[in-house]
């Protein structure tokens, strides 16, 4: 399956990126790297400059048409981007329209040739995955209560989200499917403030410390993103002790019978605990 | 349209709405078969508990309206069943109705419940909204009619899987039919009515609620389900999470309504008001309880609704204007958090309970509808109607009723499905009476001889013979005096019971018949029916419930159960003993209507009778015709008022039934319903008019007691001033002036406490008009609830989009206005907590709507009540909106209460549907079970006119009171009331009672 790890997967989110190539490979599906392959324009791109922003995601959808018929997106920022130029691409937006001939222009191919950009949420819970993570669950998550967290990013706006933005589903199958027990909790799909880091860290401590403790309240020994920017501020910004903010592709590699040591290393609150009650 | 038309009319839908226009057409005398893809008639309104303002218990009004229907020999009611392909034209269409297996044969089955006790197959019970269960077989509803259960196929056994068939084998009279199929009906009729209702907004579409996911999120249908005493919880409402009773209970509105992202722009106009309704009844059940109801602008536009909201707030409801925006569940508790903002800042508070106030939508199935009925419906999925008949479809000789036309309540429902009814005896008007069925009776015996008593004791399948021992108690009737003949029966009402029955009488010659078996109030009607039939005077057959007395109550007890069925066997026949036959006589009616005020409401009216082929005496007190549309530049549905004033003139003019009396006033009525003679003036000529029935359709003025310096100062005008001058399309053109409108002056204050409903959407209008006319000026109305109710909600939406500034105010500090070379209008914005100061060249007072003067004069003479607001008092503010509890006169427009032109000809046509019904017929039953005045012991003092709650009884010109037994509805108040034991009760007189009595004790003295 081809993939587009995006800079978090190469860089702060390294652990996200090698468990999730390592999940997939335990499912039965090498992941191949799209060549040549760009920033997604999720950083100052979008702010600067209105056409840009949508053709540096527009010319990774481009590539990716010319080699197949889906592309796994893992960051949510990336998935976001690449979504959301395209939908934005098929509704005749006008810049979006500037863009996509812009990366026809330099590529040669036609973004908007039909491609699934695909993030492993999606890709997971579809019922045969889910019955085949199932089935290959050698160290099932012996019921640990776990918290799905989704953010903003994979639900918002509503044209792009991949499941109900206001109650979704997905992450708890996933969890359900290996062995875990996502617990019922307010929050979900609350910002994390992330984008606030720099100008209000007040702010974003607060936020931090509210979705901690919503899920903790609701028995959760552990949160579970499938953002890099999540699961940074939220691994950053909790007060000791914290609760460990586990990706998804951790929480699914270590069922089918990963060693997660060397992704937990990487996580600033202690994982260890957690990734030892995997059965 | 051809020149023959089939006399008969397919109704689609059993709500209210369908049920009103079976009626109406029924009784005008056509042929109607009522569709409904439900098991039973009702609708929603069977969903419901109470109903707002009246807090009446929504089945007890419902149930005799779907009795009525069911029992009309005119109308066909077919269950389960759609219309699926409307051929042919006006006048002549072939309708092709699929029908699905109900697998119960209606006639056969008897009620009695052993299939659905047997049945083993358990389901959610959908008409409970899935709360609770129900069986494979079983009734819709307890109180559903017909009153036979159906199979839901899906999870029969036998259906599925060939086996089981135990409700077959237990079915005393044989009434199942699970081989039954499906099967197509073609009906030739001459007009068709859809009235398929709405449906409940899916609160599952706003996520940000939970429901379906946080288990202590309800929808306000499905509380409603949890308070009714009939629902899956016999009344009690608890949390689904842990069975508390709930003390913290927040309810949201406007769920899927005012919502355009949902394509919901429109309001749903009921859910304010039920709201406060099931607020109410929850803290009726537990007072302790604390509601709070978010909402954005409360639109209580209805008579006597804004009271009954401050009542609702005096009991201690807490209405906060805010719109959540979502809610958060606490995992331990199962409580809900809400985050809202208000006036004050942000809060958060916890509930145990919240409850969404969904809106309403066009049925799932309207677009199936559409295409086989062949019309069009409009962007919202509702039915595309004319805004000046509102009710005609896309199709000629198709007509929509009810919430199918817009969200609406249930007087506006009815009205509306009387206006239908109208439009089609209209059309069909050749041919009324031509398909209708009229029942012709043998000749009544007389009554020789001594009194030869038959009484059937009815087993009721094992319902009644399971507790009560029956052959004993046939035995014991049989040694009864009087009785010639007594024997057991399995159903009495089964139709081969009815023929055995009436067999009976023949063979031993019997003059009175005593039925052992069920409650009176539904079966008596239908035994009196069979021996009408045998040949016997209907008023000799009596009853004894010994079931709902007996076997169901006191099933641990049999031997007691049976004592009391002989008790009650024996009153039956010692009163059986004493029956005279009662005449049922037959008064002619005069098929002329008096129509009086020439407004909107009273044009319809007028034209639909002389449509209809009726007389009519249109009397108008003014020198024209039109009341305030002559006044308006457009009706609040934005029809140029003129143009439709000129059309109206021209109709009437062209109506040779229609005699116009202008300048004209009604001074005196005499006469009695259906023979009405009254006296009309004009410029002091008298003269007397023969009237069946009267039309009161008097409507409202502007109040003229306004403030603000209106009158001196002529930069403010009144909102019909503005209106006079909005007719020159020059006016205010380009002037680049700044206008302020202001709502609610003279509504809802202490003195004046009604909301004149049409001031917010004509001042919208008006606003809208203003800013098109002069894009360089500026508009602002101020509010204290935006009330656009229904799609006006889009008109409102519109006019913020088109620049009209809207600030809310509040009642407590309202907007102050200083003369000067502007008006200064100080008004506090709640929103942006701001003091603004707005300088006006114009400003315009949206004033109160008040009743016509003189109305109570007019009303006087027909003995037609008032409410304490001065408007017209109907007979029932939901289910009779447009009649007079004084016999023979009907009401409509805005002195029943304030109204739009569009609303008041609704009213005005349905109207004239009630009226129609009354003189279609020719004539008035009279007699039976009626009271009658004994004028030797009549003291003259008035306590019958005083009490009876229909206006009947009258003095004559000796001082002794009349009660005309073709308009006494027979309730006995008058009876009970009257001090000198003068009037007596037929078929209830004191020999029969008294017999009654004496039979008590029979069983005592014989033992």
């Amino acid at each position: 399956m081809n993939w587009y790890p995006g800079c978090s997967l190469e860089g702060t989110a390294r652990e996200y990126g090698a468990s999730m190539r390592e999940a997939c490979r335990l499912l039965g599906h090498e992941l191949t790297e799209l060549p040549d392959w760009s920033c997604c324009g999720a950083g100052v791109a979008g702010g600067t400059d209105a056409v840009l922003s949508r053709a540096l995601p527009l010319r990774n959808v481009a590539l990716a048409a010319a080699r197949g018929e889906e592309l796994l997106v893992p960051c949510a920022a990336c998935y976001n981007r690449l979504r959301r130029a395209q939908v934005e691409l098929a509704e005749g937006q006008p810049q979006a329209a500037a863009a996509g001939r812009r990366v026809e222009r330099s590529t040669g191919r036609s973004p908007g040739a039909p491609v699934r950009i695909l993030h492993p949420l999606q890709w997971w819970s579809e019922p045969e995955v889910l019955a085949e993570l199932g089935r290959r669950a050698v160290r099932p998550w012996g019921r640990l209560p776990l918290a799905a967290y989704y953010g903003c990013l994979l639900l918002r706006p509503a044209a792009v989200a991949l499941d109900d933005p206001e109650q979704p589903r997905r992450m708890e199958a996933i969890l359900t499917a290996v062995g875990a027990r996502p617990v019922a909790w307010p929050g979900r799909t609350e910002c994390c403030g992330a984008g606030l880091g720099l100008a209000a860290p007040e702010a974003v401590k607060r936020r931090v410390r509210q979705l901690a403790e919503a899920a903790r309240a609701a028995g959760a020994r552990a949160l579970v993103t499938a953002c890099p920017m999540c699961q940074g501020n939220l691994d950053a910004y909790q007060e000791a002790p914290g609760l460990p903010v586990l990706f998804l592709s951790e929480v699914v590699a270590g069922a089918l019978g990963a060693d997660l040591k060397p992704f937990l290393r990487r996580h600033l609150i202690d994982s260890a605990e957690v990734a030892d009650l995997a059965g | 349209m051809q020149a023959e038309p089939v006399g008969a009319v397919l109704v689609v839908g059993g709500g209210i709405a369908g049920m009103q226009a079976a009626l109406d057409l029924a009784e005008e005398g056509f042929r109607v078969h009522l569709v409904t893809r439900e098991p039973s008639l009702g609708g929603r309104m069977a969903r419901l508990d109470k109903t707002f303002p009246t807090n009446d218990c929504a089945m007890c009004l419902l149930g005799p309206r779907m009795g009525a229907v069911e029992r009309h020999p005119d109308i066909q009611v077919h269950t389960l069943s759609e219309l699926v392909a409307l051929e042919g034209e006006a006048g002549n269409f072939t309708a092709r109705v699929r029908e699905e297996a109900r697998r119960v044969d209606v006639e056969a089955c008897t009620n009695c419940g052993s299939c659905w006790e047997k049945c083993p197959a358990r389901l959610d019970n959908a008409f409970d909204l899935g709360q609770g269960k129900r069986k494979a077989v079983g009734l819709f509803f307890p109180q559903a009619v017909p009153a036979a259960p159906h199979i839901v196929g899906e999870r029969c056994l036998y259906v599925q899987k060939g086996t089981c068939r135990l409700c077959e084998e237990v079915c005393g009279p044989g009434a199942l039919r699970l081989e039954a199929k499906g099967r197509e009906t073609v009906l030739e009729v001459g007009a068709v009515i859809l009235a398929p209702g709405s449906e409940a907004f899916d609160a599952d579409r706003r996520g940000e609620y939970g429901h379906g996911v946080y288990r202590n999120v309800l929808s306000a249908p499905e509380l409603e389900r949890l308070l009714s005493p009939s629902g899956p919880t016999a009344g009690e409402v608890r949390r689904p999470s842990d069975g508390r009773v709930p003390r913290r209970v927040a309810f949201i509105s406007c769920v899927g309504s005012r919502d355009a992202a949902r394509g919901r722009a429109y309001c749903s106009a009921v859910c304010c008001m039920y709201t406060a309704k099931e607020a109410r009844l929850l803290l009726e059940h537990h007072p302790a309880t604390e509601c709070t109801v978010f909402y954005q602008d409360l639109r209580a536009v209805g008579k006597g609704f804004d009271a009954y909201v401050e009542g609702v707030r005096r009991m201690g409801a807490r209405y906060v204007r805010s719109l959540p925006s979502a809610l958060a569940e606490d995992p331990a508790t199962r409580n809900l958090s809400v985050r809202y903002r208000d006036d004050a800042g942000f809060n958060r508070e916890e509930f145990d309970l919240v409850v969404l106030a969904v809106g309403l939508e066009p049925p799932a199935r309207a677009g199936e509808l559409a295409r086989a009925a062949r019309i069009e419906l409009d962007a919202r999925g509702f039915c595309r109607t004319d805004p000046v008949w509102p009710g005609r479809t896309t199709r000629e000789g198709v007509l929509a009723a009810g919430a199918f036309l817009g969200p609406r309540d249930i007087p506006d429902t009815v009205a509306s499905a009387s206006a239908a009814a109208s439009q089609v005896a209209r059309a069909l008007a050749p041919a009324r009476g031509r398909l209708s069925v009229t029942r012709v009776y043998p000749p009544e015996r007389a009554d020789q001889g001594p009194a030869r008593i038959g009484v059937a004791v009815c087993r009721c399948g094992t319902n009644i013979a399971s507790v009560v021992d029956v052959p004993r108690v046939a035995g014991f009737a049989a040694r009864l005096p009087g009785v010639a003949w007594a024997g057991e029966v399995t159903y009495a009402c089964s139709q081969g019971s009815l023929a055995e029955l009436a067999a009976v009488v023949e063979r031993e010659s019997l003059n009175r018949l005593v039925v052992a078996s069920c409650s009176i109030r539904t079966h008596l009607p239908l035994f009196r029916e069979a021996m009408r039939e045998a040949g016997l005077n209907p008023f000799l057959v009596e009853m004894a419930n010994i079931r709902d007395q007996c076997s169901w109550v006191h099933r641990d007890e049999p031997e007691a159960a049976t004592e009391k069925a002989e008790d009650l066997v024996a009153m039956a026949a010692y009163k059986a003993a004493r029956l005279t036959p009662l005449a049922t006589g037959k008064v002619p009616v005069v098929k002329t209507v008096l129509v009086v005020g020439a407004g909107p409401a009273g044009l319809a009216a007028a034209m639909e009778l002389a449509g209809q082929g009726f007389e009519v005496e249109l009397v108008e007190r003014e020198e024209h015709l039109g009341g305030n549309l002559r006044r308006l530049s457009r009706t609040a549905e934005g029809v140029d008022a003129a143009a439709l004033l000129a059309q109206l003139e021209a109709q009437v003019a062209a109506e040779p039934g229609i005699r116009v009396h202008t300048l004209t006033q009604l001074v005196a009525v005499g006469g009695s319903p259906g023979r009405f003679h009254s006296t009309l003036e004009r410029q002091g000529a008298r003269w007397e008019v023969a009237h069946g029935a009267v039309v009161l359709a008097p409507g409202t003025r502007e109040l003229d007691q306004v403030g603000y310096d209106h009158g001196s100062d002529p930069r403010v005008l009144t909102a019909l001033e503005l209106d006079q001058r909005l007719r020159r399309e020059d006016f205010a053109a380009g002037e680049g002036k700044t206008t302020v409108l202001l709502a609610c002056v003279g509504s809802r204050q202490d003195d004046r406490p009604y909301c004149s409903r049409t001031c917010c959407i004509q001042g919208v209008r008006q606003a809208r008009e203003l800013a098109r006319r002069d894009p360089t000026g500026r508009v602002y109305l101020l509010y204290r609830d935006l009330r656009s109710y229904g799609f006006w909600e889009e008109e409102y939406l519109a006019a913020r989009e088109e620049g009209v500034v809207f600030l809310r105010f509040d009642p407590a500090a309202p907007p102050r206005v200083e003369p000067g070379e502007t008006l200064t209008v100080r008004v506090r914005d709640e929103i942006a907590e701001l003091e603004l100061e707005l300088a006006a060249d114009r400003l315009v007072l949206l004033a109160a709507a008040v009743p016509a003067p003189g109305l109570a004069q007019l009303t006087g003479l027909f003995r037609a009540p008032l409410n304490a607001e001065g408007f017209l008092l109907e007979t029932h503010a939901k289910l009779a909106p447009l009649e007079s509890p004084a016999a023979g006169v009907f009401l409509a427009g805005s002195g029943l209460y304030p109204r739009t032109a569009g609303e008041a000809m609704v009213q005005g046509r349905g109207a004239a549907a009630r009226a129609a019904a009354l003189l279609a017929r020719g004539e008035l039953p009279a007699g039976g079970a009626v009271a009658t005045v004994d004028p030797e012991r009549c003291a003259g003092c008035l306590t019958c006119v005083r009490v009876c709650p229909y206006g009947i009884p009258r003095m004559n010109a000796l001082g002794k009171a009349e009660i005309d037994p073709a308009v006494c509805h027979g309730c006995g108040t008058c009876v009970g009331d009257c001090p000198a034991d003068a009037i007596e009760l037929g078929f209830y007189d004191n020999r029969e009672l008294r017999g009654k009595l004496a039979g008590l004790t029979v069983r005592r003295r014989s033992a």
